[in-house]
């Protein structure tokens, strides 16, 4: 392996690595938010939904899963098994719908809706585990409010991804043009 | 943009995350079970000391746990406390009275030690060796009927736990006595309960014998029972954690008879059914023969007698009186909340 | 550069909220998830969705005590029973999780199960 080659993987490590920890600190700070009133609980904004946002379009599908293993591996270390069914379904699932939405031939939509459609995914993935965990489905009643959520969440942080890009781009550009 | 990268080798990285999925797959896979062996619930409802037994139980091994708690508690009625079977000890000491002594298992021994203490506590209020009027009254028969005064009145001075002696692990009971436990049975029933979840693999669990209830290692709503309504109906509304909750209340196998209601507490100073300003008393202590002890007792003595007792015990207790009124005592804001508005807390 | 908005997202939200309003349709007609187990001895004779039931029925319990339980949707209760105190008959209908009604003689229990997110207690001490 050439040097500059080997640089090269190095940078890329590295950028996953900062990228997996930021979106480790947004989730975190997330949990520390109060539950939300009306909501089923854990129901959050989904701020990470950002770094993985920005993982799937400009790096690739398979690093952006491999952040949302990352997240849901936090998440059962320090929230107990059923926070790590929950968060990888939600990932996952939200993961393969914002891969999806971006090799539609002519991408029709814009972040905003990407956002929202995968915010709702997320949401929908971990309806979907707490059924299957409490072999309930009485936890359907929560899908209306659920997808009422999805947009707002999706539109907020579609929008803040909107602005942070060119500050993430740096970043990138930093770990992988650095000479 | 462009910055899109590329691995050297695409099927290393196709691998590496089938690795990974894979990982994944078998990490929820192991998850998932051990989440499914500590939540599965396993709810029993059965029938013991002629009231309803209720488990639920969270944990594993629910089933088998339930059964033993169960089988546990005919034992202690049929084995130990009942007095109306003929063999347990109760009723062996009880055919003895006044004329020799009985040889127990140490368990109905530590009972009734237990038991007694709270007799002297309450100074009689609670008083275990009123049996023989209990009999007179026998709530549980289907024809109701009261009782002949003069033969309540004949048995009345009779009626004295001092003259219980359990000395040399014998029980040996006065003459014109007998032992009622019925007043404790319950709350014993729970503390068996209790001592056979600690050594299962069930990890949560919420007990209830005929309305005496054990928490053990959860936090539950706990209603208390509206004394104007059914038994589905609640006044308010308790939230504890990890104790026992105990309540008597003039609803109780009441009947009524010529116009006149009568309810199953009786008071050891008159042998009727205690009659004051209460409807009921809910005790919450940390074992169940306590809270059921006093809940009695304190039902008996009524509510300004029973501060020093409850204080005494490091017991709480909640008061609902005849005329709607509720105090509560040793209980915080947060952990008591009244939710028939016919009712008033003051 | 990617765009925030285009027009496709507006369609696409549009739809979720007609989705949001939709889903909350079948929850106006709903009363809300309860069940019932009706056991006897400790053995569970039957677990019923008191949510699924099409007009009403009867179940009736054979022995000594007999027992006959009225099931409807929503709800459900003892109706008649043998025993001389009939207290189970006079708890009357059960209409919301977490109640229970008992023949002591029968060795019966009906319960109704606890859906989530309720306010009911969990037990009733008495």
């Amino acid at each position: 392996m050439r040097k500059s080659e080997r640089a090269k993987l190095t940078g890329r490590i590295a950028l996953l690595g900062v990228l997996g920890a930021q979106a480790l600190a947004l989730s975190f700070i997330e949990s520390l938010l109060p539950p939300l009133p009306g909501m089923p609980p854990g129901a959050k904004p989904g701020f990470s939904n950002i770094v993985t946002m920005y993982t799937v379009s400009y790096i690739g599908t398979k690093q952006a899963l491999l952040i949302t293993l990352i997240k849901a591996i936090f998440a059962g270390l320090t929230r107990g098994p059923s926070a790590f069914m929950m968060s990888l379904a939600g990932g996952l699932l939200s993961t393969f719908v914002m891969a999806s939405m971006l090799r539609i031939s002519g991408r029709p939509n814009g972040i905003a809706g990407i956002s929202v459609a995968s915010a709702a995914a997320h949401n929908m993935g971990q309806l979907l585990a707490a059924m299957f965990l409490l072999r309930s489905t009485a936890l359907v009643g929560y899908l209306p409010v659920l997808i009422f959520f999805s947009v707002a969440t999706g539109l907020v942080t579609g929008t803040i991804l909107k602005y942070l890009l060119p500050a993430l781009d740096r970043q990138s550009e930093f770990f992988l043009l650095h000479k | 943009m462009a910055l899109r990268f590329r691995s050297r080798s695409k099927r290393k990285n196709t691998i590496a995350l089938i690795a990974a999925l894979l990982a994944a797959a078998v990490l929820s896979g192991l998850f998932a079970l051990d989440y499914k062996l500590n939540t599965s619930k396993h709810d029993h409802h059965d029938f013991v000391m002629g009231t309803v037994v209720s488990l639920k139980l969270t944990g594993q091994g629910g089933p088998a746990t339930a059964e033993k708690i169960v089988k546990q508690m005919r034992n202690l009625e049929y084995k130990q406390l009942s007095w109306r079977v003929a063999d347990t000890y109760i009723a062996k000491a009880n055919a003895k009275a006044g004329l020799a002594s009985f040889e127990p298992d140490e368990e109905t021994l530590r009972y009734l030690e237990d038991s007694l203490k709270i007799c002297r506590a309450s100074k009689g209020a609670l008083d275990i060796s009123i049996g023989k009027i209990t009999a007179l009254w026998d709530f549980d028969s289907d024809e109701k009927v009261l009782p002949d005064k003069g033969e309540i009145e004949a048995l009345l001075p009779f009626v004295d736990y001092k003259n219980i002696d359990l000395s040399d692990g014998q029980i040996f009971v006065g003459q014109n006595q007998a032992l009622d436990m019925g007043a404790v049975g319950k709350g014993i029933a729970c503390d068996e309960a209790r001592a056979l979840l600690r050594v299962s693999s069930v990890k949560s669990a919420i007990v209830s014998v005929g309305g005496s209830v054990l928490l053990y290692n959860t936090e539950a709503r706990v209603g208390i029972r509206n004394p104007d309504g059914g038994p589905n109906d609640y006044l308010g509304i308790l939230k504890l954690k990890n104790c026992n909750i105990s309540t008597s209340g003039n609803y109780e196998k009441a009947f009524e008879f010529e116009g006149e209601k009568y309810h199953h507490i009786l008071d050891p100073k008159t042998g009727y059914p205690v009659d004051n300003d209460l409807a009921g008393v809910t005790v919450i202590c940390k074992d169940g023969l306590t809270a059921d002890a006093l809940s009695t007792a304190c039902f008996v003595l009524g509510y300004k007698d029973s501060l020093p007792l409850l204080e005494e015990y490091e017991a709480r207790a909640v008061f609902v009186f005849k005329d709607k009124s509720v105090r509560t005592s040793g209980l915080l804001e947060k952990d008591f909340s009244l939710t028939d508005s016919a009712y008033q807390l003051v | 550069m990617i765009k925030l908005f285009k027009r496709a997202d507006f369609y696409l939200i549009l739809f979720f909220c007609l989705l949001g309003i939709v889903s909350f349709v079948p929850r106006l007609m709903a009363s809300g998830n309860m069940t019932a187990t009706i056991s006897q001895r400790g053995q569970v004779l039957y677990s019923i969705d008191l949510d699924n039931i099409q007009g009403s029925y009867t179940i009736t319990i054979d022995g000594r005590p007999s027992a006959d339980i009225l099931v409807k949707k929503g709800e459900i209760g003892f109706v008649r029973a043998t025993c001389p105190d009939k207290i189970c008959v006079k708890t009357g209908m059960l209409t919301k999780p977490g109640q229970s009604a008992a023949c002591l003689p029968a060795k019966l229990i009906i319960t109704t199960g606890k859906a989530t997110g309720r306010k009911a207690p969990d037990v009733i001490t008495y």
